[in-house]
């Protein structure tokens, strides 16, 4: 690309974006091929770790922290990747054993769900 | 509908009926004057302390997380499916939309407040789409924030959202922006 003439180093893929999510709400994030979606995504989730991030991102009005946030989001990626040899009780209980606490006394049951 | 960072965020402060329900406001700004005030915050830990199943000491961890995993499944209606072999994709063993149902199930057994899925619909057909927006439903309908990116949406999958974020290149939008 320097080649032809584009002398800058940096490659910006987002800018100027500005929005919220409402808790407990189905948000859709539409755009067109290439408009940043999965990128602005990948952002927030805390998924793209090289480049440059700007701006911030902040969780009920506080700081996102990445290693909170972790705890606290999931992200389910475009290709289902799981283990052929696998059920799925065993997928799922696989999944829980790596990700829940270990005290998993306490988490034996969802929040909100009556 | 681009929203202004503000109301949203105090429109989410009223709306929220549960005063348990795990909430999270996602805010996201690229300028720092535009901070909400007085907003609550609650981390999804109010878990119930209910643990009965035990099988033996190698195995005790597993079999707490029996009822849990139960909850998930009823959730994304894989319940029957529970005993069924993953396979291989487009081989063996499950379906292209059962693979994405068992993707998100299996964010959910992490027990997030927030859920991020990219194109949950993308490559299925219109039936396959509708029941995984199903499950996105269920999954929403237990207080959880969901943010999907989509493509190229169905009506039918497109109503089932409550909020629309759009992006745009910024060229379209000074084309609108420009005076008749």
């Amino acid at each position: 690309m320097k080649q032809e003439g584009i002398t800058e180093t940096k490659l910006r893929l987002l800018s100027n974006i500005t929005g919220a999510f409402r808790p407990g709400v189905l948000t859709a994030l539409v755009g067109v091929s290439g408009a940043g979606k999965t990128t602005l995504m990948d952002v927030l989730a805390g998924r793209k770790t090289g480049g440059y991030i700007e701006g911030d991102i902040r969780i009920s009005g506080f700081p996102k922290n990445q290693k909170t946030f972790a705890r606290i989001s999931g992200y389910c990626e475009q290709s289902d990747i799981h283990s052929p040899q696998l059920t799925v009780r065993e997928s799922l209980i696989f999944s829980a054993w790596l990700r829940l606490s270990s005290d998993v006394d306490s988490t034996t049951k969802m929040v909100g769900d009556d | 509908m681009i929203h202004s960072p503000h109301s949203a965020a105090q429109a989410c402060s009223k709306n929220c009926p549960n005063s348990f329900c795990p909430c999270h406001v996602l805010w996201i700004s690229s300028r720092d004057n535009s901070r909400p005030k007085g907003l609550g915050f609650r981390v999804l830990d109010q878990f119930d302390k209910q643990a009965k199943t035990v099988f033996n000491v190698c195995f005790s961890c597993l079999g707490k997380l029996q009822s849990f995993v139960e909850q998930v499944m009823d959730l994304v209606e894989m319940k029957s499916l529970e005993f069924a072999l993953v396979g291989l994709p487009a081989i063996s063993g499950l379906s292209t939309e059962q693979r994405k149902r068992l993707t998100i199930a299996v964010e959910l057994v992490a027990n997030p407040s927030i859920i991020f899925m990219d194109e949950p619909t993308s490559g299925l057909d219109a039936r396959a789409a509708a029941i995984v927006m199903r499950t996105v439903r269920n999954t929403v309908d237990t207080g959880r924030t969901v943010v999907c990116t989509i493509h190229q949406p169905s009506i039918d999958i497109f109503e089932a959202f409550d909020e629309v974020c759009i992006t745009v290149f910024l060229p379209f939008l000074k084309k609108f922006q420009q005076p008749m």
